[in-house]
Order: structure tokens, then C-alpha cells, then sequence
């Protein structure tokens, strides 16, 4: 993965350091040519101005780099050499009056030789001291740019930092969207370099809503076309059982029960579908919550007894929600629906609304079989199916719950009971979290 | 009878055809909006039934323009959308009843005579819930073909469960029902009035909903 930081320290780095070098090599010729000029200058005076010499003893002696020493040969007319340099070195008499650069036991020496006829003198000096010089002066020039690398990496991620900390809270602002959120990422406090990249995530936002409504769409008029051929085949399943012989009655009843399958599976999925439109406000209403939930229990009244389970409700606090009562019906059906379907004949499904404080819990119980420990974290992944596969269900029932439970701040809890076998399911206004300590 | 049946769907209609020609009734079948809209124009028919996705007109739209003309034939909306909105929509339009596919033809035929029994105006003598009918005239109830005329009392009784099918009323809302204000109530009056009802026809006649109340069925089961 790219980063930024670490894309724009390497480019810095790398640009501070060609200009360190660079100004490293201009201020070393600089410095060397200087130096030239200088240094032969001081190499012709000395050779102007050299006398006898002193005696070496009677010199203060004096720290001194012995490459910046000077050799100084002096001759008379004859050629007999007068003055020769104290430390012993030997380099041979030149025969050009004048600069000229020679090289002696392998080291390079400058040396300027002048004559008035009566005394020749000979100053020399080793190159080496030119070179030292303009390194000096080089490093002088390049060590600090060289030395602002360091400095750029402080400054450059103190800058970044800042720039990418503002990026920071734009991504959790993203991150923290709802799937189903229509309003466009906010582009205020965003960095202008950014500017391009947020609003293409908001075009692409757009899109993919308009790819998930198309997608609903989809899904809600698939089902309403398949009820046609569905119930072409339930008229004709019923004209037929007309005329039908005895032994056909067994059959008759089983494509009867597969009709009503898929036709309870359609109304799952259209209901699955409508809660995943866009939520209307409108459709709020204040809901006498007891009696809604009497109502559904009478709407499973016949389904309990024909299955010979005892339906009934122990407590009916008084109590009151706000929210569409056709959805709080699916949900409260479809648990109440679970809870007969997962009871066996003399089992007995317990419905109560109770107030808790200020919160309100409705609490569904069977004596059914129970939920298998593995099974919990999928139970309202849609088409996902605890029940053994004799009990029949689309496997949407807790995933329609699910929906209309979050569309409404409910929250939706399934535990095995204690006390016996079974599911308590208890569906509370978000305020009741600590409603266990009530109910038994 | 003579039913005039809009819908475009060749195998539901032929269908239809047969199954309401069992029944003795007469089926007038088209196939589309424009030949519907003409046959229901003509009369002659006790009864319409009428698909809502019909190929060129849209059902609603028919059934706008029909009553909007003051045709106040009996109509059933037979469809596939069954979406809150399109319920109101059916019914407020002045659709008499409507039923969403797929259906079983029972709950059809047993709709169809509800609707040509309001039309007839014997709704305010006759309470028909699932497989109960009460004449509230002459007290006689009917229940899997038991008849019993009942006191006045279970009478109330009954009355007060079929004006609301399908739904639980508790004790205190029957007891509201039976009694006048100030008149003393035994406490377990009602216990015995539907036990008297049950005894004269059957236990599920009533159901008795555990803590919460006592019913009768909507539909037929």
C-alpha cells in the first residue's frame, strides 16, 4: 500500500540530498580554484621574501600540519645550493622559471621558482593542502543541507499529520454511516486535494442506492408475480379435488400444504422487502401496545389449538408504543408464529406485556425445544433455519423481527430458558437493558 | 347467478370458469381491462370479479371509472399486490371486498356470497363470521349446522364477540356489554353464559384465550 508519508519523506529526502550533494561539488571547485589563486600567491611571496633562514632551534615551535609545511630551496650563482628546507625533503631543481606542478616520491607539489641571477629560489608546497581546503569549504557548503534531512522528516510529518488527522475524522464519520443513510458524505473541513475523492464516494454512494433500491424492487415484484401462477395452481388444485378419488385425498393435501408454502415464503419476502424501503415517518403512530399484542395472540389462536398448544397470555400490563402497528404486527407474530411452530402438542406458548420501570417488556415463552448453543449468532441471518426440518417456516420470520425490532429501538433477546425447556424471547424498549432483574 | 370475471390469466380463468360453474353460477370471462370495462358498462351481471393486473388497463382505474359512472355493481378485487396501500386504495375506490392471490376457491365463493348479501342489504339482520351466522331478528344462531335460538343474554353475548371477529375481549369488556351501569354482576356470569353456549353447540364455538379473554374465529378454518 502507498503512503503518503512515506512517499513525501522519501521525495524530500531524496531532493535534500541531491542538493546537499550538488552543493557539496560546486562549493568544492569553488573553493578549489579560490584556493589556487590564493595559495600561489602566497607561494611566489614566500619565494620573493626567502632569506638565509633562521636557525631551526631558535624557531617557536608550533603545532602545525606537516602537509602545510612549505619547502623552500635556495641556490646561489654557481648552483651551490645555499638554503635547504628544514624537514629533509629533497625535490629536484626545476628548470622553468615560474609555477609548475611536479610530482615527487609520489606526491603532488606545486612549486614556484624565481631567480635575480644571483640567488634562485625554489618554494614549494604540497597540492594536498588545495584538496583539503576545498573539502572543508565543500562540507562547509553541503553539511547543512544534508543536515536539514532530519529536520524536513519532523516538519513534513508534524504537517502531514495535521492534514491527515482532519482525514481521520472524515473516515469515521463514513465508517459510522448507516447502510440505508441518504444524505450525501459532508464535504466542509475537507482538504481540497481530498475534495475530489469524497465526492466520487458520494456519486458512487448515489449509485449503489439506487442499485439496492432496483434490487428491492426486484425482489418485491418477483413475488408478486410468482402468487399468479400460484394461484392459477391452487384453483385448479381445487377444482380437481372436486372429482377427486379417496386415495387421491392424501396427495391433494400435500401440494395444498407446498402451495401454502410458497405462498406464506412470498408474503415473507414482500414483508422482507417493504422494510427495507426507506423509512416513512408518517406511518408513526401512537399504539395501544397491550392491545396490539392481544391481537396477534388471537390471530394464532386457531394455529395453537389446532396443533394442541395451550396459547395464552399471564400478564397484561398496560402499556403503550409509537411506531407503525402493521410492522410492531409482523414482529409479534412472527415470534408468537416460532413459538407454536416449536412447541409440541401439550406444550404451552406464554405471551406478557410488562412495565418495567419506565420501559416496556413483551415476553414470549414456549415449551418448545430450544435453541442449540451454535445456532444463537445466526438466528437472524435471513433464510437461516434452527428448526429440525419437519417444523416449516421460510426462515425469515427473526429477520422481518430483527428489522421492524431496529426500526423501532426495540431490542430483541432469545435465551434458553432456566426453569424449563424452551425459548424465552423478550423484546424490550431500549431503557428495560437491566429488565432481567424483574421477570422470572 | 351471473358473474362477470375480468382477469388475463388464461389458467386462473379457466379455472374460475369451471370452479363457479360448480357452484352453479353462470361465468362471463375477459380477458382484458377495455373488454372488462364494456361488460361491466352492459350490466346484466349480480356480481363482478376483478383482477387488478389486467394487460392494458389498470384494475383501480376500472373500478374508478365504473363508480365514478354510479355503477354500483357488487365488486371483488382479486390480485397479487397486496401492499397496505393498494388495500386502502381498493376499497376506498369502492371495491366491496378484496382478496389476494393465491386464494383457495372456498374463501372465494364464501366471499362472493358475503358481498352479494351486503349488497342485498341482509347484513344489518345477519352477522356471518367464519362458520357462524346469527339473525339478529328472530336470535337464531347457526354453528355447523346446529341451530339454537338464544336467551337474550348469550344473545348479548355472542352479539358482542361477532361485531368483532378474530379478536379477544376480556371479561370486563364483556361484562360492559351484558349489563347496565349499576346492575350487579356476578363474577362469573360470562363463565356461564359461554359455558351454556358451548353446551348448546360445541367447545370451539368460543375460545377462551388463556389470561386474556375469549373469541370467535374471522375466517372458516
Amino acid at each position: 500500500m502507498t503512503s503518503l508519508r512515506r512517499s513525501a519523506l522519501l521525495w524530500m529526502t531524496a531532493l535534500l540530498a541531491v542538493v546537499g550533494a550538488l552543493a557539496f561539488a560546486i562549493a568544492y571547485e569553488m573553493a578549489r580554484r579560490e584556493a589556487a589563486d590564493f595559495l600561489d600567491g602566497q607561494l611566489r611571496q614566500v619565494a620573493l621574501n626567502a632569506g638565509e633562514g633562521l636557525a631551526e632551534i631558535a624557531v617557536p615551535t608550533a603545532k602545525l600540519d606537516p602537509e602545510d609545511e612549505f619547502v623552500i630551496n635556495i641556490w646561489n650563482a654557481a648552483g651551490e645550493s645555499v638554503r635547504k628546507p628544514a624537514n629533509g625533503i629533497e625535490l629536484p631543481r626545476q628548470v622553468n622559471l615560474g609555477f609548475s606542478s611536479i610530482v615527487a616520491d609520489g606526491e603532488e607539489w606545486r612549486v614556484y621558482l624565481a631567480s635575480d641571477g644571483r640567488r634562485t629560489v625554489q618554494a614549494a608546497q604540497r597540492m594536498s593542502v588545495r584538496d583539503e581546503m576545498a573539502e572543508s569549504a565543500a562540507i562547509q557548503a553541503g553539511v547543512p543541507v544534508l543536515g536539514a534531512i532530519p529536520l524536513a522528516w519532523l516538519v513534513i510529518g508534524w504537517a502531514l499529520n495535521r492534514v491527515l488527522g482532519g482525514l481521520s475524522g472524515l473516515a469515521q464519520n463514513i465508517a459510522a454511516r448507516a447502510t440505508d443513510c441518504r444524505d450525501p458524505i459532508s464535504v466542509s473541513g475537507v482538504p481540497m486535494e481530498v475534495l475530489p475523492l469524497v465526492e466520487a464516494m458520494n456519486s458512487l454512494a448515489v449509485r449503489l442506492q439506487e442499485a439496492v433500491v432496483q434490487q428491492q424492487r426486484f425482489v418485491s415484484d418477483a413475488a408478486h408475480e410468482l402468487r399468479t401462477p400460484l394461484a392459477a395452481l391452487q384453483v385448479q388444485i381445487d377444482n380437481l379435488q372436486a372429482t377427486a378419488k379417496a386415495e387421491q385425498a392424501e396427495p391433494m393435501l400435500e401440494i395444498r400444504a407446498g402451495i401454502r408454502r410458497a405462498s406464506m415464503l412470498l408474503d415473507q419476502l414482500l414483508r422482507m422487502a417493504r422494510l427495507e424501503e426507506p423509512t416513512d415517518d408518517a406511518a408513526t403512530e401512537a399504539i395501544d401496545l397491550t392491545e396490539l399484542v392481544t391481537q396477534c395472540v388471537a390471530n394464532f389462536v386457531y394455529l395453537a389449538s389446532s396443533k394442541g398448544v395451550d396459547l395464552g397470555m399471564s400478564r397484561r400490563d398496560s402499556a403503550s408504543i409509537s411506531g407503525s402497528s402493521s410492522q410492531l404486527r409482523m414482529l409479534f407474530g412472527n415470534l408468537i408464529d416460532n413459538a407454536i411452530r416449536y412447541t409440541p402438542a401439550g406444550g404451552v406458548v406464554d405471551v406478557s406485556v410488562l412495565r418495567v420501570d419506565r420501559s416496556t417488556v413483551v415476553e414470549i415463552a414456549d415449551t418448545g425445544c430450544g435453541i442449540a448453543a451454535e445456532h444463537f449468532p445466526r438466528l437472524f441471518d435471513r433464510f437461516f433455519r434452527a428448526a429440525p426440518p419437519n417444523i416449516e417456516g421460510s426462515g425469515l420470520g427473526l429477520a422481518i423481527a430483527g428489522a421492524v425490532a431496529k426500526r423501532h429501538d426495540l431490542r430483541i433477546a432469545l435465551e434458553n430458558r432456566a426453569d424449563s425447556s424452551g425459548v424465552r424471547v423478550r423484546v424490550s424498549t431500549m431503557e428495560a437493558d437491566h429488565a432481567d432483574l424483574i421477570c422470572s | 347467478m351471473r358473474v362477470l370475471l375480468i382477469e388475463d390469466d388464461p389458467m386462473i380463468g379457466r379455472g374460475l370458469v369451471e370452479a363457479l360453474g360448480r357452484e352453479g353460477m353462470a361465468v362471463d370471462w375477459v380477458r382484458d381491462g377495455t373488454e372488462g370495462a364494456e361488460a361491466v358498462a352492459t350490466g346484466g351481471h349480480a356480481l363482478v370479479l376483478l383482477d387488478l393486473g389486467l394487460p392494458d388497463v389498470d384494475g383501480l382505474d376500472l373500478l374508478k371509472a365504473a363508480r365514478k359512472a354510479g355503477n354500483r355493481i357488487p365488486l371483488l378485487v382479486i390480485t397479487a399486490r397486496d401492499g397496505v396501500d393498494d388495500r386502502i386504495a381498493g376499497l376506498d375506490i369502492g371495491a366491496d371486498d378484496y382478496l389476494v392471490k393465491p386464494f383457495e376457491t372456498r374463501e372465494l365463493i364464501a366471499r362472493m356470497r358475503a358481498v352479494q348479501r351486503r349488497q342485498a342489504g341482509i347484513a344489518q339482520a345477519l352477522i356471518d363470521v367464519g362458520e357462524i351466522s346469527l339473525d339478529l331478528a328472530s336470535h337464531i344462531m347457526t354453528y355447523r349446522r346446529v341451530a339454537a335460538t338464544l336467551p337474550a343474554r348469550e344473545f348479548a353475548l355472542m352479539q358482542a364477540l361477532l361485531q368483532r371477529p378474530g379478536a379477544i375481549l376480556s371479561r370486563g369488556q364483556l361484562e360492559e356489554r351484558l349489563y347496565g351501569w349499576g346492575e350487579e354482576v356476578e363474577s362469573n356470569a360470562v363463565d356461564v353464559l359461554i359455558h351454556s353456549i358451548r353446551k348448546r353447540f360445541d367447545k370451539e364455538v368460543v375460545r377462551n384465550v388463556r389470561g386474556a379473554g375469549w373469541m370467535v374465529l374471522k375466517d372458516r378454518p
